[in-house]
């Protein structure tokens, strides 16, 4: 048997507890029988329904990815538009330009093959024994210009992967834009992985999250203003 | 084992840039009816809003670019409150094709304006037209290329001499006017208007985000506490 240690938490941000507004990040974090699902997505701050969104993406990876396995797909780009159709439905009755969210997803099947998807900012490091990467690197002109699931403008503003991974340890950590672009830029990587070796050390799955909640907690206040979510995997 | 601090040294210490570039006219023509005095006057009533505020989520920095027959860098872009401002003189030509140059490449420098950055703040005020060669292609590049093109640019005309069609161009949508001023004592309206959008800004969840109705807002007679 393989271990699985996930740790999460997501903290409002210091101008959403000022503005009296909720927490728009969602995440999601689910154990199905053909492995393991992980969500997050951060609600456009601009629209009035930011968190109906981000709350949707949830759900709609869900769904849309149980249907996917269903049909046995094997190309993670057939999810793209099943998650989107899902999305709009979860959101009705409201409108799509009131509802922005970003999209960050990982699906680790029980086979060991790893699936990620990310649309708009945050991001997503991983490490499948090779060392420590990110899907995407920023190439924007200036911070927070996102493409969110609202205003896609084809599905080439996905960045997808798929990795076989089969027995090789697996260390995944996605986060929304409230905490990886306060980062400095080149202690990113040594940020992830100092946390995937703490949350290594911890017995369960509350240690796990508090530890996550702790660290998100005491962000330095000058960048604490917007939500800040993540997740945390590890198998081996 | 876990260090109660060992987190720490992972954040940034400062909070994100908000640029703020201010292109004004030093021409000659802005000695007349005390305008330049109203400009600087502005000026530094902006700074003054911008020192005031508290860093959450953006630090507002400013940059003073004047044209007259030389272009110059009266400020580099530096924290609002670390300013210390000294008075712009008028004289000479209106050299502001050149003005858009050094604006343009300021703004493409990624040493200058990183880009975790927000969308910068670009503000051009003139009394008269651009007398220095090719400025339409300067403004077309300005406007339509590089990071400049994705910037949220205001302009304000001072008095019947302005080109207020060369500003409209200035502008980033369809949506904004040039605000127009007849009296120089009108000035500080229009910086007022543009500190207080460029707070809010700062203030908000998501500081590139300009509130659309504010396109086509009454600028000179603005109520600035419902903006706030």
């Amino acid at each position: 048997m393989r271990y699985e240690g996930i740790g999460y938490s997501s903290v409002m941000g210091a101008l959403h507890t000022k503005s009296r507004l909720p927490n728009q990040d969602s995440y999601l974090v689910k154990k199905l029988k053909f492995g393991t699902l992980l969500v997050v997505s951060d609600g456009m701050g601009s629209h009035a329904h930011a968190e109906v969104g981000s709350r949707a993406v949830c759900r709609s990876v869900s769904k849309a990815l149980q249907i996917w396995n269903e049909n046995k797909c094997e190309d993670i780009r057939l999810l793209i538009p099943l998650l989107h159709s899902m999305w709009n439905l979860d959101i009705y009755p409201f409108a799509k330009n009131e509802c922005g969210a970003t999209c960050l997803f990982a699906f680790v099947s029980v086979e060991g093959k790893v699936f990620l998807g990310q649309l708009g900012d945050g991001s997503i490091y991983f490490d499948f024994g090779k060392g420590t990467e990110v899907l995407k690197d920023k190439d924007d002109d200036f911070a927070n210009l996102t493409t969110g699931i609202n205003n896609i403008r084809s599905f080439e503003d996905w960045i997808l992967m798929t990795v076989d991974a089969f027995d090789k340890p697996i260390k995944l950590c996605l986060m929304t834009d409230g905490v990886s672009e306060t980062l400095i830029e080149n202690k990113r990587s040594a940020f992830v992985e100092l946390i995937w070796k703490r949350i290594s050390e911890k017995a369960n799955v509350i240690e796990r999250n508090n530890l996550v909640y702790r660290v998100l907690n005491q962000w330095n206040p000058v960048n604490s203003g917007d939500d800040r979510t993540l997740i945390s995997y590890e198998k081996r | 084992m876990e260090n109660a601090n060992e987190f720490d040294g992972f954040v940034m210490p400062e909070a994100r840039m908000l640029p703020v570039i201010l292109l004004l006219d030093v021409s000659g023509s802005m000695s007349y009816d005390a305008k330049m005095d109203e400009l600087n006057s502005s000026v530094r009533e902006m700074l003054d809003s911008f020192r005031k505020e508290q860093i959450v989520q953006a630090d507002i920095c400013v940059s003073i670019i004047t044209f007259g027959s030389e272009v110059n860098v009266h400020t580099e872009l530096t924290p609002a409150r670390d300013i210390n401002y000294t008075d712009m003189v008028a004289g000479g030509m209106t050299y502001m094709g050149r003005a858009l140059d050094v604006a343009y490449d300021m703004i493409e420098d990624k040493t200058k304006i990183p880009k975790n950055a927000y969308r910068p703040v670009v503000v051009l005020v003139s009394d008269g037209a651009p007398n220095d060669d090719h400025w339409e292609n300067k403004l077309n590049k300005f406007t339509s290329t590089g990071r400049s093109s994705k910037c949220d640019r205001w302009s304000l005309a001072i008095g019947a001499d302005a080109d207020t069609g060369m500003l409209k161009k200035f502008l980033d949508h369809p949506e904004k006017e040039v605000c127009y001023v007849e009296d120089a004592a009108d000035i500080h309206k229009f910086f007022r208007f543009i500190s207080s959008c460029t707070v809010q800004r700062s203030q908000s969840k998501n500081p590139n985000q300009v509130a659309q109705d504010l396109f086509t807002a009454d600028i000179l007679n603005i109520n600035f506490d419902g903006l706030r």
